[in-house]
């Protein structure tokens, strides 16, 4: 295991470990991501990479082990400063979590009216430079449910990007789309990364897209943390069991999820 | 016996759980009012749907709650002659009882149903936690809009409701029962009605915070699924009778001893 920790880390995960329905899914996970970063989380289907991501984002509270957001650990937090810190985090959802009752641009606009409260009119301009970005505009007064899957998941991104957070994590964002679609959104993500300051964390099981655009990967095999290095040293350092899953993604020789059996 | 006694014991520690967790919301709401900083938009949104859209259904059952009331004293007002106190008793009876219990009631499978369902798929579909990510405080965003819809809709409705309750028993009278509407105007003009049109909006507002705390509180701890869902709104419904009931108890009870 090759960690690269960052001298000014913005996310660090000190010892975590986390069970659900009584069985361990995440299991004594330490890292720390660094402003700037773009950083690839890969494993198979049902490995705790979404858990790992909840506990980063503190939407889960690890059973064991401390989360630290901007250099606070947010167990010690109050409640002011927990909100101060999830406000300068970005979290697309896996299955878009975009608000039904809400058209587009209201879904993207949401954090920036109500996290950041800006008025709607200094909204405006980022949330449809977001759009025009994945390629949405136009479609600002349509409702998700008028939308393909598609468009809603680029919808969820768009949101995430609006708001230019200072943690962008995008979970699963090409899952279930066809090569083109796919290639279109982790083209929207690379050019995102190189042009915003923030630490981007992507997790998807489309590694011939996402090693591309990062710097550093993160593995994670039965909730234990496998390996944790510069994408270049992947196919080097990283553990056999690590190479192989790599190698069989690449080629599209076995489906990683079927392998483990199960969502993340 | 064991298996028997094991499920009884669950469910009854289910339920002890789930008025703690009604008492625990309610609680929450009530704070998040104070100071009123939730979301106007989403206020005047809950307002209008619950509201509004409420109104032909309050109305046809409180004009109907006044024909029934009258039909039901039909008997005795030919056998007694005693056509006079029709109008002083649909009065009481739709002002403090009937009234605010019916709407409520036909209020909470329309409003509350809807309201546990719309919650329910707000948590499945993950956009409960999307607030929760985005630092939004779910009870706040979601909850006190609702509460403060849902109570002032049912107070305003039940004002509404009140009115076509005696429209409706004074149009039964003239019709089933020929009774002039003066004599069931006068009847009505006879008894101090204020007190009981006064504890019929308390009642009102009661069922409302009952209403909308059960709904949220089946809503937002909805788990598995599209058939969690079904099932709190199963739940939502049978909760929130069973507490408009005992709300209707206990401020009958207090009012009477005041």
């Amino acid at each position: 295991m090759t960690g690269i920790g960052s001298q000014q880390a913005v996310v660090s995960a000190r010892g975590i470990s986390h069970r659900l329905s009584g069985r361990k899914i995440l299991d004594d996970i330490s890292l720390s991501f660094g402003a700037g970063e773009v950083v690839g989380l890969i494993g198979p289907g049902g490995s705790g990479k979404t858990q790992l991501i909840r506990c980063l984002v503190t939407l889960t509270w690890p059973w064991k082990g401390g989360i630290e957001l901007f250099g606070k650990t947010v167990s010690v937090l109050r409640r002011r400063h927990l909100k101060e810190c999830r406000s300068r985090i970005g979290l697309q959802f896996q299955n878009f979590a975009l608000f039904d009752y809400l058209d587009v641009w209201n879904n993207v606009a949401f954090p920036l009216l109500h996290a950041r409260a800006m008025s709607r009119e200094q909204a405006d301009a980022p949330v449809r430079l977001a759009l025009e970005r994945v390629g949405l505009a136009g479609t600002e007064s349509k409702f998700p449910s008028e939308l393909s899957g598609g468009m809603r998941r680029r919808v969820a991104i768009a949101r995430v990007m609006a708001a230019t957070p200072a943690v962008a994590v995008f979970d699963d964002p090409v899952a279930g789309l066809d090569p083109v679609n796919s290639a279109k959104i982790m083209a929207l993500l690379k050019d995102y990364a190189a042009t915003s300051e923030s630490l981007v964390v992507v997790a998807t099981h489309d590694l011939e897209r996402l090693l591309p655009i990062t710097s550093r990967v993160v593995a994670i095999f039965g909730g234990k943390m496998l390996y944790d290095g510069a994408t270049g040293a992947l196919m080097t350092q990283a553990p056999e069991e690590v190479r192989r899953f790599v190698a069989a993604a690449l080629s599209g020789e076995a489906d990683p999820d079927l392998e483990a059996g199960g969502a993340a | 016996m064991k298996a028997l006694l094991a499920a009884f014991g669950g469910d009854f520690l289910e339920s002890i759980a789930r008025v703690g967790s009604l008492n625990v919301m309610f609680y929450k709401t009530l704070k998040s009012l104070f100071p009123p900083r939730y979301d106007r938009e989403e206020l005047f949104r809950q307002l209008h749907r619950i509201g509004v859209r409420s109104l032909p259904i309050v109305v046809l059952t409180a004009l109907l709650v006044g024909v029934i009331m009258v039909l039901q004293s039909m008997t005795y007002v030919r056998k007694t002659g005693a056509s006079g106190f029709v109008g002083a008793g649909a009065g009481l009876a739709v002002l403090s009882e009937l009234g605010p219990s019916l709407i409520g009631l036909m209020f909470s499978g329309r409003v509350g149903a809807n309201a546990a369902a719309e919650l329910g798929n707000m948590v499945v579909s993950e956009q409960v936690e999307a607030l929760r990510a985005l630092a939004i405080d779910p009870i706040r965003f979601l909850v006190a809009p609702r509460f403060v819809a849902i109570v002032t809709s049912l107070v305003l409705l039940t004002v509404v409701g009140d009115l076509f309750g005696l429209v409706g028993g004074a149009m039964a009278c003239h019709w089933l029962l020929d009774i002039d509407w003066r004599t069931f105007h006068a009847g009505l003009m006879e008894v101090d009605l204020l007190d009981d049109f006064i504890v019929g909006l308390i009642k009102a507002a009661a069922f409302g915070g009952v209403i909308s705390t059960v709904s949220s509180n089946y809503g937002l701890t909805v788990t598995g699924g599209a058939q969690g869902v079904g099932r709190a709104v199963n739940g939502c419904v049978v909760t929130t009778a069973l507490g408009i009931f005992i709300a209707d108890y206990v401020i009958t009870w207090v009012w009477f001893q005041i």
